[in-house]
């Protein structure tokens, strides 16, 4: 599968969130 | 500074870069279409900013959050409109642009009563866009009246009417041009502010690793969906046989969601899809800025403030849903942030009544005055006759809202129900579906009577009919008015006249947008996606949520609508993109500018000075 801006928006919004999720309620938020 | 010193300084810096967009939208609008859908010229950008704030009004601020701390995570899963609200776009927006190009429709009244060969739809149309640019604006002004009361200390009435005084000026001098550069700046302080409040309500009660025990302690009843797995026999879960009553079971939120769908159905939006240059926004817009953007802010920062609230609800003294917000920020916020959440408030509310005023009165410009009263009438009065009536709309519907809010609550609820009736007449048009003109007009009408007994806040009989078994009045208006609508549809077949333009229609849309071999094999596996997301993520198996799993501290309902939400960012990119429903190619594109065959004159051939000059030639006057 080609991978173009969309792709890189979208995988990297999840990850984003999944990585944002993990610092701040589990290390920051603590 | 004191806090109100703060707030003044930034709801005036805030009205100066609203003034200074309403002259310069003036001085660009010189034609009918340029003012009213922005001549076809919006950039990508601004349309992604501003349909997004669009799409998310000051319910999403203030009321939002208050229902997630009186009803609890089984209500969060509102929040999923992130989702729902612009997968309508996804459906729609890009086959409504290329219409609007093609055709040279400036109303959806010009769309709707071209296709179906009656003007019955037009008048159809403008009573929904009616009621959106009036009540449903109108308690958004209201709203934004309330805060600044609460805030700065401005009487409601007085506030009401300086705030509103704002808006108007720029919708009504510089047409969709100046609303569209607002609301770009509005959208971002409203996805802002939302996330500053969450986060300085978290920091203040302690950090999560506080906050979260305290929240999986509270009751079962705010932290689950009633019924599902292992609850007591009789308890609602999926769906309940009730009426009269609004109970979070799978189907209420399921058919709630068909409401706030009816958003991107609206009027407003077939004009925001007229309004920009090409369709490249679209797919951006709906899997990123809405699904993504919005979406991290509601699930959450929205969820911390209502779930935190109900923690803390008792310490600051919450009384109702609706003050559970200004509460918050009284508490927990330092002058300055007060200050940029107020704005993000304001901006939550305006950016969504400015659009609705704006297209509501150019709608009545079009399709009432220069319609009916004066077919005649230029460039200059069609665009002055709009901002009469921007003036007059929100004047009324400011004497009705400050006189009667119990009224105005309930029409302005009735507004998004109305907007998913759109969806009768936008099937057939965008996608062909077998609906004749008396099929259309009919469905529409039955639909809207069918939303007015359904639902529980205006129903003559809402003990017997409101909401029935847990079916939210815009699941009942749509079930019943698309079925009206394809029976008598097949009852009462139209003129060749008319069968012929809509095959002329059909076969150029089907032609310039036919979908790829590889979006072919993508919208199919769409058709078991799609359903299944929606079943288990708002539908009647979300209740499997109650116990499924959680993680980092989050209750399991909670983890559960993280997951949905992430899944249906990839959802969403799956349909918009990889299916191609919003995502339209650059060869189609230069085809659509080039494939115009307008129907709809922007003034009438004598007062544009021959007919040489077509409705886009006029508009490059207008940039």
């Amino acid at each position: 599968m080609k991978i173009g801006l969309p792709e890189i928006w979208t995988f990297g919004v999840v990850i984003f969130a999944i990585l944002f999720m993990v610092v701040y309620f589990g290390a920051v938020g603590r | 500074m004191s806090k109100e010193a703060w707030v003044w300084t930034f709801v005036i810096a805030y009205w100066i870069y609203c003034i200074y967009w309403g002259i310069q939208g003036a001085r660009k609008s010189r034609t009918a279409s340029a003012y009213m859908i922005a001549g076809r010229q919006l950039p990508m950008w601004l349309f992604i900013l501003a349909a997004t704030a669009t799409s998310f009004s000051g319910w999403t601020f203030i009321g939002h959050p208050g229902l997630i701390w009186r009803d609890g995570l089984a209500y969060a899963f509102a929040s999923f409109y992130v989702l729902t609200i612009p997968i309508t776009g996804t459906f729609f927006a890009k086959r409504q642009w290329l219409l609007g190009k093609r055709y040279g429709f400036i109303t959806p009244g010009d769309m709707y009563a071209y296709y179906y060969g009656t003007e019955w739809m037009r008048w159809l149309v403008v009573i929904v866009a009616f009621l959106y640019s009036s009540f449903y604006s109108s308690v958004q002004l209201i709203a934004s009246g309330a805060l600044f009361h609460d805030v700065a200390g401005v009487p409601l009435v007085t506030g009401s009417i300086l705030l509103a005084a704002v808006v108007v000026f720029y919708v009504a001098a510089g047409g969709l041009r100046s609303i569209a550069w607002v609301d770009a700046l509005q959208c971002i302080l409203l996805i802002a502010g939302i996330i500053v409040l969450g986060a300085f309500v978290l920091h203040s009660v302690g950090g999560w690793a506080d906050l979260a025990p305290k929240i999986g302690a509270l009751d079962r009843k705010y932290l689950e969906i009633p019924g599902g797995p292992g609850a007591k026999p009789g308890t609602p879960g999926m769906i309940a046989f009730t009426s009269g009553t609004t109970i979070w079971t799978g189907m209420m939120i399921l058919t709630y969601m068909f409401s706030l769908m009816g958003i991107q159905a609206s009027p407003a939006f077939t004009m925001w899809a007229f309004s920009n240059k090409n369709p490249r926004p679209f797919p951006w817009q709906q899997a990123i800025a809405s699904t993504f953007f919005v979406g991290f802010a509601l699930f959450f920062f929205t969820a911390i403030q209502g779930m935190g609230g109900r923690v803390v609800g008792p310490e600051i003294g919450v009384t109702s849903d609706r003050d559970l917000v200004p509460k918050l920020m009284h508490t927990y916020l330092p002058g300055v942030w007060l200050a940029f959440v107020t704005i993000g408030a304001l901006a939550a509310m305006q950016s969504t009544a400015a659009p609705y005023i704006g297209t509501g009165s150019t709608i009545l410009a079009r399709d009432v005055y220069f319609r009916y009263i004066r077919p005649r009438a230029g460039h200059a009065e069609q665009i002055w006759t709009s901002r009469v009536f921007a003036v007059v709309i929100t004047a009324v519907a400011l004497v009705i809202a400050l006189n009667s809010r119990a009224a105005l609550v309930m029409l302005g609820g009735l507004a998004t129900a109305f907007g998913t009736l759109m969806y009768i007449g936008l099937l057939g048009v965008c996608y062909g579906w077998p609906i004749r003109r008396m099929g259309a007009v009919l469905g529409l009408l039955v639909g809207i009577v069918t939303v007015m007994v359904t639902d529980t806040n205006i129903s003559p009989w809402p003990q017997t009919f409101g909401f029935l078994w847990t079916i939210h009045s815009a699941g009942w208006g749509l079930g019943v008015g698309l079925l009206v609508a394809l029976v008598v549809s097949r009852l009462f077949p139209d003129s060749e006249e008319i069968r012929e333009r809509q095959r002329e229609v059909r076969a150029w849309l089907n032609d310039i947008d036919r979908p790829s071999e590889s979006q072919k094999a993508w919208r199919k596996a769409m058709w078991v996606v799609v359903p299944v997301w929606y079943l288990f993520a708002i539908g009647p198996f979300a209740v499997l949520g109650n116990s499924a799993f959680s993680f980092l501290g989050f209750p399991p309902l909670w983890a559960w609508q993280i997951v949905w939400w992430l899944l249906g960012i990839i959802m969403m990119w799956a349909l918009c993109f990889k299916a191609g429903l919003s995502f339209l190619g650059e060869a189609q594109i230069q085809r659509a500018e080039r494939d115009t065959k307008i129907v709809v004159q922007e003034v009438a051939p004598a007062i544009a000075g021959g007919s040489d000059a077509g409705p886009e030639g006029r508009e490059e006057a207008g940039r």
